[in-house]
């Protein structure tokens, strides 16, 4: 069994949550749902869960250069806590950022990866989406299809590998025809109708 | 003036011999502090200030008045623990929504018009060489980031931890 770990408090309204419902798309297998303030309410519970899985693919946004502090308080709970480990328990990544290159988030996959080797738990590898702020503008768009291509060729990388249960190392994913410029002239017009419709001065 | 995040206990505080100079502001938290949700509030609600009333909502300001911000962390996994990376996701209100190509990359543009020199202390029992590096890049990054300048990255693996 897969579980599917959403380490965003924005819940099911974030990213990550839409990345790893694309995820399921590709086809993992048996696989349990997850949310980060669940989890954190009881971890006892979740480490035994981890206990009898196959794998665990965390979903977490790229927050100041690194992991959210929420997934950070989990790991640390679960490093104090741990245990035996079903040999060959892989863990993956899938996790997004604001700015647009995605090589931005190797720093927060490194560090999932530190915590693997303390955790005698196997680092899978991580699938990084830049551009996170188009994506949910783009969820009406096909994976494959259009800025979603590389997004659903990636994608499929990961599921494969989970499938597997093997390592693909860290894929950086860019949106297809989707330049840099573009990027941030739609995010700040966003920011500034956000802000007006806030009665916000943004600078 | 200086600002310092730290998650040491009070025993380690003084076993570490720090010294607040006059001015300097120092954050330790409770360790019950609310996460960032990642809402935009402190960037396109109240700009400059988090939405969320607790002892972590104005670190952004307070950050604006300092020259200097020194972190003060065990080092989790090449990371600062969460306790102090949570410091840190609050604070995020110190920079601008808007975005600028800095070296290349996308990062925010500054909000205010000082510069602050990053510097930080990891302890722990066992840092592994992988996490020394991973921890060296994090605070480089977070400098870049904050455009700011890079200071001191040290590593501090005494038994006295």
């Amino acid at each position: 069994m897969v579980i599917l770990l959403n380490g965003s408090l924005r819940g099911k309204r974030g990213n990550g949550y839409y990345l790893l419902q694309r995820l399921q798309e590709c086809g993992l297998g048996e696989c349990a749902e997850r949310g980060i303030v669940d989890v954190l309410r009881n971890p006892d519970i979740f480490a035994g869960e981890l206990s009898s899985a196959d794998a665990l693919v965390v979903a977490a946004p790229l927050y100041v250069d690194g992991l959210p502090s929420q997934m950070l308080r989990l790991m640390e709970e679960l490093y104090e806590k741990r245990g035996a480990v079903k040999e060959g328990f892989h863990v993956y990544v899938l996790s997004n950022l604001g700015f647009y290159e995605s090589a931005q988030i190797k720093n927060l996959l490194d560090i999932v990866k530190n915590w693997c080797l303390r955790m005698n738990f196997v680092y899978g590898g991580g699938l990084a989406v830049g551009a996170g702020g188009m994506m949910s503008a783009f969820r009406s768009i096909p994976l494959g299809a259009g800025p979603n291509k590389a997004l659903g060729r990636d994608l499929k990388k990961l599921a494969e590998a989970i499938r597997n249960g093997g390592e693909m190392g860290n894929i950086f994913s860019q949106p297809s025809f989707l330049p840099r410029f573009i990027y941030m002239h739609a995010a700040h017009i966003l920011f500034r109708r956000t802000g007006k419709a806030n009665g916000a001065k943004i600078e | 003036m200086r600002v310092i995040y730290h998650d040491l206990t009070e025993e380690m505080w003084v076993r570490l011999n720090m010294k607040p100079e006059e001015g300097d502001v120092v954050v330790s938290g409770s360790g019950k502090e609310k996460f960032c949700t990642g809402c935009f509030g402190c960037w396109l609600k109240t700009p400059g200030k988090c939405v969320i009333p607790d002892a972590f909502q104005c670190l952004g300001q307070k950050l604006a008045e300092a020259n200097e911000l020194i972190i003060i962390s065990k080092c989790s996994f090449g990371s600062y623990s969460a306790q102090v990376k949570n410091m840190l996701d609050r604070s995020i209100s110190y920079v601008s929504p808007f975005f600028v190509i800095r070296k290349g990359e996308m990062h925010h543009r500054p909000r205010y018009s000082n510069t602050l020199t990053i510097s930080a202390l990891f302890y722990g029992k066992d840092i592994t060489d992988g996490e020394k590096e991973t921890a060296r890049t994090l605070v480089q990054a977070n400098a870049l980031n904050l455009n700011g300048k890079i200071g001191s990255v040290r590593f501090m693996e005494e038994a006295v931890w």
